[in-house]
């Protein structure tokens, strides 16, 4: 079967639309002829058989075009949509890597702001500890403030 | 006349249907994928000051605004994510 196949993939494409068109226009003119035939007496008695063979032959030759027309703009609509999701792709590709710098360097801004910070209290941690004692109860506060809500619901729980 | 039916009946199957290209789930920015880090605590077995107090704070804050940087860049990542997937369905 795929030498058939093969075979048919060598004939050009304008010749299959060609010869698709040709078998409708045949179709069409057996018939036009076989209402003409009715007025000739000697060959009146093939009215019928000429009848239905053109209207075999359009019906035959209607089905092929119409399938090649649909085959040939499903061809071209699958083309144009590839060529629209690799644009697309390449797109979100894009946007990736924007947001991907843009993270990175507002990340490396957070970080030396809060490491000025830290130095600065460190630097002004004699002023800051001045006159002033935590308590227990403040530490012990702070650590539950921090801790993950849910771990300290099934802590909790225990 | 049956010809005109005949036509009518071939016609049929010349509907259209979705073209079966699809595009490829975006991307993650690799940062985005990083887990969150769990907030600092104080130290238990040492004496506490205030200053020590403020340090975890600030590192702590440090964390919020990493995370907040992240969740932005999620919402940024969705909407040009959703936007372009919109373009292929017009």
């Amino acid at each position: 079967m795929w030498y058939l196949q093969f075979m048919y993939s060598l004939i050009p494409d304008s010749w299959i639309e060609l010869a698709t068109y040709a078998i409708v226009a045949a179709g069409v003119t057996l018939y036009i002829l076989s209402k003409l035939v009715a007025w000739i007496p000697v060959i009146k008695t093939y009215k019928f058989p000429i009848e239905l063979l053109g209207v075999l032959l359009y019906g035959i030759g209607a089905f092929y075009a119409g399938g090649y027309g649909v085959e040939r703009l499903w061809r071209e609509r699958v083309a144009q949509m590839e060529a629209k999701v690799q644009e697309l792709e390449g797109r979100q590709a894009e946007v990736v890597k924007v947001i991907e710098t843009k993270v990175v360097t507002k990340i490396k801004t957070v970080e030396v702001v809060k490491e000025v910070i830290k130095k600065e209290i460190e630097i002004r941690e004699k002023e800051i500890n001045a006159n002033c004692d935590v308590s227990p109860a403040a530490i012990e506060m702070f650590n539950k403030s921090v801790t993950d809500p849910e771990l300290l619901k099934q802590e909790e729980a225990k | 006349m049956r010809l005109a039916i005949l036509s009518l009946l071939l016609l049929t199957g010349c509907s259209t249907t979705v073209v079966p290209v699809t595009m490829k789930f975006p991307d993650a920015p690799p940062s985005l994928m990083t887990p969150a880090q769990s907030l600092n605590k104080l130290p238990t077995d040492k004496k506490i000051e205030l200053a020590d107090i403020i340090k975890t704070t600030n590192e702590n804050s440090k964390l919020y605004y990493e995370l907040k940087i992240k969740y932005e860049a999620w919402q940024e990542w969705y909407k040009e994510q959703k936007s372009i997937a919109d373009e292929l369905k017009k």
